[in-house]
Parts: structure tokens; C-alpha cells; sequence
């Protein structure tokens, strides 16, 4: 008798605990039906005081089956003086709960960088559910033409934006990739700026180009980057091992495909001498392209052309940058790294880059001339 | 020693990431945090050191059961009390951080003390259980875990986003004096081996020993915890603006990203793991605050069908402290009173080793 009470008074227990799971599952949990998708967010400035803000959310319109399907989407597009207003408000105009957990792509209007970004910038970090690991860009030009912006080789289900960025899809030397966090770190680190690719609808919101960026500095002034700019850029923080160079030589001119680099830089500052940035770039590929025949014993020469060309055009570059106070590469960062904390090395540094020298050393090494010669 | 000694001191250092150690650290990154962390390694290990040479003197008892040996019982029960309930706090600190966690990242719309009841549902369970039953959960949970989390933080150090220079820029604080609460939250990574005040009951069979290599072993196993502590949200937020993030170590595993991994926000990954390690970590100290209460507060009369119904109260006693403490408490006051309650650990620990002196010259005697 004793022991089949033990026994009803386990399973009593254990009644007692599935239960509250079914509790738990009523608490608040949305099923997928109930949700609608946020694929990327868009924030354009006004010129209204009163609502500064214009906040477009692109939506994946939840479909039976992939099959019938296009790719559908639906925008939800709301002008207030700050995004969680507006995005409350907006939540009243779809019979969904709107879910941020997919949302990967921040888009600002390229307004937004002259005025206070931070306030922006807070808004996506405080929130638990945007990933930071979103990617950031500036939308010309505005962000709303970028995102409502549908390209042709969209599939339903895959937002051509996911895959700009994502490194599976489309990889290029010109697409500058950075993601919420990178940018948050750059933007509170005195030293280094933060950078961010353009992306621009063309012909009627059917293509979007990316191959531009855009720097944006302490003082919110902002310079934008050149496709050339942006690739050496790109070389230069080792974010990409290829990228194409043209070589204008004396007697022919080429393409080369680089396949391996690598960049490493030293900070020197003497007492009573120009400060010096030493770079070293190393560079292995092959001729891809070129307009006449070309010789495989020449190949060293070739190589020294190449070298020529891209010290020619990183140094264009780091004076553009230099020139316009800019420092996406985090020389600042790099000054702070390298010499003890006296509390003013910020101040230092800003007064030290203008005068910095940059010496380049440029090493490419020509492997092949490809499959012909 | 046993593995099982091993594992006690890993669970902490694992832990320690949720908890506020990280956290406090990175608020002093100007103010001498990194030679707080070369400083805790030796003092740490010290104390671990003399913590397994002294139980191993004793095998198969808990400190209880020493105490009760050798010293007086108006001397024992305050002390004993004392400890309990410390380790208890040591607990309540992971139950309340993870419970604010599960609240922020995994299931914001359940009720703060709905998931710190259930969270308590399951270690209610858990700390009545034998003890060696609990080191054998813990084994196998580490086991599980151990794997997931080492590659998260090879991810970390791989990841072409991590910014060494960010690493560098901290490093350059190295001569700043080192500050006591920074000391006492790093050294609070090798203070797992004191559990051995309880889990001593356990390691019967043979004689145990603590050899130097064996020291060695934890010693590199705590420098790489501290390092990765430190130093990885720091290469991954940037130096400036590192100390204004709630909790430094969720923001580093939500800026990595497996882009081919079954789940690609490792943010998800990680806070499972940490749930895993957390559990844990909450299993052992309230095992050994439970069993310490027990040894010191017997009341026979108190009886229910043959059982004695003390750690049920206990328990509903725990029950009731954490879950007014965790409506009562903010997430500030959390990390400050975390920091306070490191501070007066290790004070305590040092004191603690003078209690073990004081026992082994009694023993002698």
C-alpha cells in the first residue's frame, strides 16, 4: 500500500512539472506564423526638426511555398524623432509581430553621417535582437532607394544585400564589408574611422552598385572613396588577398591578378624629425590580361612594374586620406599601441599625422603569365 | 590529484566569463587591471596549492568533519555558518547575472522570476543530490561543453576582425599598480579547488598528491582563461567605449560569426554552452553551501516519514532569499556588489588558509 502511494506521489510530481512546461510555451512565445521578418533597416535624415528621422524596414512576405512564389517584399516606411518611435508606430501597420532577429543590413541615408550618427548607432547596439553582426552601409541616393531597390537576380528568400556582403556570394576587392560592431568600435576609438561602403540604385531601383566607400571622421565630415581608393584600402587592412591591378608599362600594358598579399606597417617618430609610416606590401599573382604578347623572361621586369603602379597608387591614396584627416586604417590606433599611456597621445596624434611621411615598399612577385604567354 | 579535483577549478574558470569578472576587469583597464592578472596567477595558485595539500592530508573528509575533530564547537559553528554562506552568495551572483542574461538575450518576454524559479526547480534537485553525483554531472557536462567552447575561442583569436592593435593599446597599461578589486576578480578563476571543503568527502581511495607539474598545468590553463577574459573583448569592442558594454563577453561571441555553421550567430551557441557551465558552476556551490548548513544545523526532531526534512527548509530558504533578490536587484548594483563580494572573498580565503594552519597544528598536537 505504502509503496503505490510513492508511486502516485511521483508521477503527481512529474504531472506536475510537464506542466509548467505548457505554461511556459503560453508566456509569451510568437509562433512563426504570427512573425514577419525584418531583412534590413533603413534610416534616412529629413530636413523636419520635428521628425528627423525616416525609418524603412524591408519585410519578407511569408508565402506558401518557395515554388510559387517571386521574390515579394513589402516596405514599412515611417518618418518620427526617433527610431523606436517610429518603429513602434509601425508595428501597428502590419498584423504581425515585426521579428529583428534576421534583420543584417543597416542602411543610413548619406545625411545622416553630418549630423549625430551615435544617436542612431546606440539605437541598433541597445537593442538585444539586431545582431552585431549586421552589416553597415550608406545608401545613395538615400537609403529608402536602396532597399526598395528589387535587382533582377534576386531570388525569393535571398536579399541581394545578404549576399553583396556575405563573402560567399559575390567577392570582390571593392566591396568594403563592415559589420555593426566593427563600427561601433571604430566610432568611439579615437585613432582609427569608421568606413563604409556605398551602395547605389541604379536604373530604376533595378541594380545597385557597390564599389564605392566613405570615411567618416571625428568632426562628422565625411570623404568618399574612389573604386581605386577603396580597393587599396581593402589591400591595405588585409581584407582581401585578390584584387586586379593595370600596369601601364613602356612597352606593354596588363592586367595582373594578385592572389596573395600582405601588408605590414611600422610607426616611426623620432625627436625633431617627420614622423614616418614605413609599409611594407607583399604581393604574389599572375598577368591576367595584357595587349601584346609577353615575354616569361621579362617577368621580373613586369614585377617591378607592378610594384611601381601600386606604390604609386597607395601612396595616392594614404595622402588623400592624410590630406582630408581621415584614418580608416588606424594609424592613430597603432600610435597608442606602440608607446606608453601619458593621457594626451589622442592629441599627439592629431597633431602628428598631417606631417607624417609614408615610405612604401612595394614587393609583387609575377609567378606566370598565365595559361598563354 | 583525481580529475575530478580538476574539474572543480576548471568550472570556475569557465564560469567566471558570465559572471562579472570580465566585466570588473575591463572597467580598471586603465588602472593596472593586467598587472592584477600577473599578480593573481602566483596567489591563485598558491592557494590552490595549499588548499590540495591540506584536504590531502585528510582523505575523504570535509571540513566539517575536520573542524568538528579538532576544534571547538562555539569555535566551528559560527565559521562553518560563515563559509556556508558565502558559497552560498558565490551562487546566487551566477543564478541572478544568468538569470538577467536569459532575461536580455534568450526569452525576453518570461517573467525575471519565472526563469530564475525554474532555473532554481532544477538545481533544488541537483544540490540534494550525493556528492559524487554531482561530480559526475559536472563531468559529463564539461566533457560536452568543453569542445564547443574551445573552438568558440579559437574562433575568436582566428577571426579576421579581431584588431590586434586594440590588444596592444591595452597592454601599454601594463605598469599601472595593480588595484584590489581587480586582483580579487581575477584571482577568483583558481579559486575553484577550495570547493574541496565538501567535495573532499569524495577523493577516498588513494592518497592524493599535488605535484609541481600538476601546478604548472593549472597555472598554464589559468593563463590562457585570464588572457582570453581580458583580452579577447577588448581586441573585438576596441579599447575605447569596451568598459560601456553590460556584459563584455556576450557582445564578443555575438561579433563572431560561423558562416557556415549549423547556427550562424555564435551569440546562441554560446549562451546555451554558458547556461550549461553556469549550471554548473551554481551545482557546486550550493552543493557545498548545502552540505555545510547540514553539518551544523541538525534538528532530529524535525521529521517527515523517516526523512529529515532540514535541507528541504534549507532549500526553501534558498528559494526565498534569490528570488526577493533577484526583483530587488539591478543590473549595476549586481556587478558592484559582485565586485564587493570578490573583494571580501579573497580577504576571507587568506584568512581561511590560517584556519588550515590552525587545524593542522592542532592535529599535530
Amino acid at each position: 500500500m505504502k509503496k503505490r502511494l510513492k508511486g502516485t506521489w511521483r508521477a503527481f510530481v512529474i504531472l506536475f512539472i510537464v506542466g509548467t512546461l505548457l505554461i511556459q510555451s503560453g508566456c509569451g512565445f510568437k509562433d512563426i506564423d504570427k512573425r514577419i521578418f525584418v531583412l534590413s533597416i533603413g534610416v534616412d535624415h529629413t530636413d523636419n526638426k520635428e521628425k528627423p528621422y525616416r525609418v524603412i524596414l524591408k519585410l519578407s512576405v511569408p508565402s506558401g511555398s518557395l515554388k510559387e512564389s517571386g521574390a515579394e517584399y513589402t516596405y514599412l516606411i515611417k518618418e518620427s524623432e526617433s527610431i523606436s518611435t517610429a518603429i513602434r508606430l509601425l508595428k501597428t501597420e502590419t498584423d504581425k509581430e515585426l521579428d529583428f532577429g534576421h534583420a543584417k543590413v543597416i542602411l543610413f541615408g548619406e545625411e545622416i553621417l553630418h549630423h549625430d550618427y551615435r544617436e542612431i548607432m546606440d539605437f541598433f547596439l541597445r537593442r538585444r535582437d539586431i545582431q552585431t553582426v549586421s552589416w553597415v552601409g550608406v545608401g545613395k541616393p538615400s537609403a529608402e532607394e536602396v532597399l526598395t531597390a528589387e535587382p533582377n537576380s534576386e531570388m525569393a528568400g535571398a536579399h541581394a544585400l545578404f549576399n553583396y556582403f556575405d563573402q560567399n556570394g559575390v567577392e570582390s576587392q571593392l566591396i568594403v564589408t563592415t559589420y555593426l560592431f566593427d563600427f561601433r568600435r571604430r566610432v568611439l576609438e579615437k585613432g582609427i574611422d569608421p568606413i563604409l561602403p556605398i551602395l547605389m540604385a541604379k536604373e530604376n531601383n533595378k541594380r545597385i552598385d557597390l564599389n564605392k566607400s566613405i570615411v567618416v571622421n571625428d568632426k562628422n565630415e565625411v570623404f568618399t572613396l574612389n573604386e581605386k581608393q577603396t580597393a587599396i584600402y581593402n589591400l591595405l587592412t588585409n581584407n582581401i588577398e585578390r584584387l586586379d591591378i593595370r600596369v601601364h608599362n613602356e612597352d606593354v600594358n596588363f592586367t595582373v591578378a594578385i592572389d596573395t598579399a600582405n601588408v605590414g606597417y611600422q610607426l616611426i617618430t623620432e625627436q625633431k624629425k617627420k614622423p614616418i609610416i614605413e609599409m611594407d606590401v607583399e604581393m604574389i599573382g599572375i598577368i591576367q590580361e595584357a595587349d601584346m604578347i609577353t615575354n616569361p623572361e621579362k617577368l621580373r621586369a613586369y614585377s617591378n612594374a607592378t610594384s611601381k603602379t601600386v606604390k604609386k597608387d597607395v601612396l595616392e591614396t594614404l595622402t588623400q586620406f592624410q590630406k582630408n584627416g581621415m584614418d580608416p586604417i588606424g594609424f592613430g590606433v597603432r600610435y597608442k599601441a606602440t608607446r606608453l599611456p601619458n593621457n594626451k597621445r589622442n592629441q599627439e596624434w592629431q597633431s602628428l599625422y598631417p606631417e607624417v611621411e609614408f615610405k612604401i615598399n612595394v614587393n609583387a612577385t609575377l609567378k606566370s603569365t598565365g595559361v598563354i604567354e | 590529484m583525481s580529475r575530478y579535483f580538476y574539474y572543480l577549478v576548471f568550472v570556475n574558470m569557465i564560469a567566471n566569463v558570465v559572471a562579472s569578472v570580465p566585466k570588473i576587469l575591463l572597467l580598471e583597464k586603465t588602472e593596472g587591471a593586467i598587472l592584477s592578472m600577473v599578480l593573481a596567477l602566483p596567489l591563485g595558485l598558491v592557494l590552490c596549492y595549499i588548499v590540495a595539500k591540506f584536504f590531502n592530508r585528510f582523505p575523504g573528509k570535509g571540513l566539517p568533519e575536520i573542524m568538528k575533530k579538532y576544534l571547538p564547537r562555539w569555535f566551528t559553528f559560527p565559521i562553518i555558518i560563515l563559509i556556508a554562506f558565502g558559497w552560498f552568495m558565490a551562487g546566487m551572483i551566477t543564478l541572478i547575472t544568468y538569470s538577467f542574461l536569459l532575461k536580455r538575450f534568450l526569452t525576453p518576454d518570461m517573467p525575471l522570476v519565472w526563469i530564475t524559479a525554474i532555473f532554481l526547480l532544477f538545481i533544488s534537485y541537483g544540490i540534494l543530490m550525493k556528492t559524487s553525483s554531482v561530480l559526475y554531472t559536472v563531468e559529463f557536462v564539461l566533457v560536452c561543453c568543453l569542445p564547443v567552447i574551445f573552438i568558440i575561442i579559437i574562433k575568436a583569436y582566428t577571426t579576421a576582425e579581431m584588431e590586434w592593435d586594440f590588444v596592444k593599446e591595452s597592454m601599454m597599461y601594463v605598469y599601472r599598480l595593480p588595484t584590489f578589486s581587480a586582483l580579487a576578480a581575477s584571482t577568483y578563476l583558481l579559486l575553484g579547488g577550495f570547493n574541496l571543503i565538501i567535495f573532499n568527502r569524495f577523493f577516498t581511495k588513494r592518497k592524493q598528491k599535488m605535484t609541481l607539474l600538476q601546478i604548472l598545468f593549472l597555472g598554464i590553463v589559468a593563463f590562457g582563461s585570464l588572457f582570453t577574459t581580458y583580452f579577447v573583448p577588448i581586441g573585438l569592442n576596441g579599447f575605447e567605449g569596451v568598459e560601456t558594454i553590460s556584459y563584455p563577453w556576450i557582445t564578443t561571441s555575438d561579433a563572431l560569426r560561423l558562416e557556415l555553421g549549423i547556427i550562424e550567430r555564435v551569440l546562441f551557441v554560446f549562451l546555451i554552452l554558458y547556461l550549461a557551465v553556469s549550471f554548473l558552476s551554481l551545482l557546486i556551490h550550493w552543493h557545498v553551501s548545502l552540505e555545510l548548513f547540514r553539518s551544523v544545523i541538525q534538528i532530529k526532531r524535525l521529521k517527515w516519514k523517516e526523512k529529515n526534512l532540514v535541507p528541504y527548509i534549507i532549500i526553501g530558504v534558498f528559494w526565498i532569499i534569490s528570488l526577493q533578490l533577484t526583483k530587488y536587484l539591478t543590473e549595476h548594483q549586481l556587478t558592484i556588489y559582485t565586485s564587493y563580494f570578490f573583494d571580501g572573498l579573497l580577504i576571507s580565503f587568506i584568512a581561511m588558509v590560517g584556519l588550515f594552519w590552525f587545524i593542522l597544528r592542532r592535529a599535530k598536537a
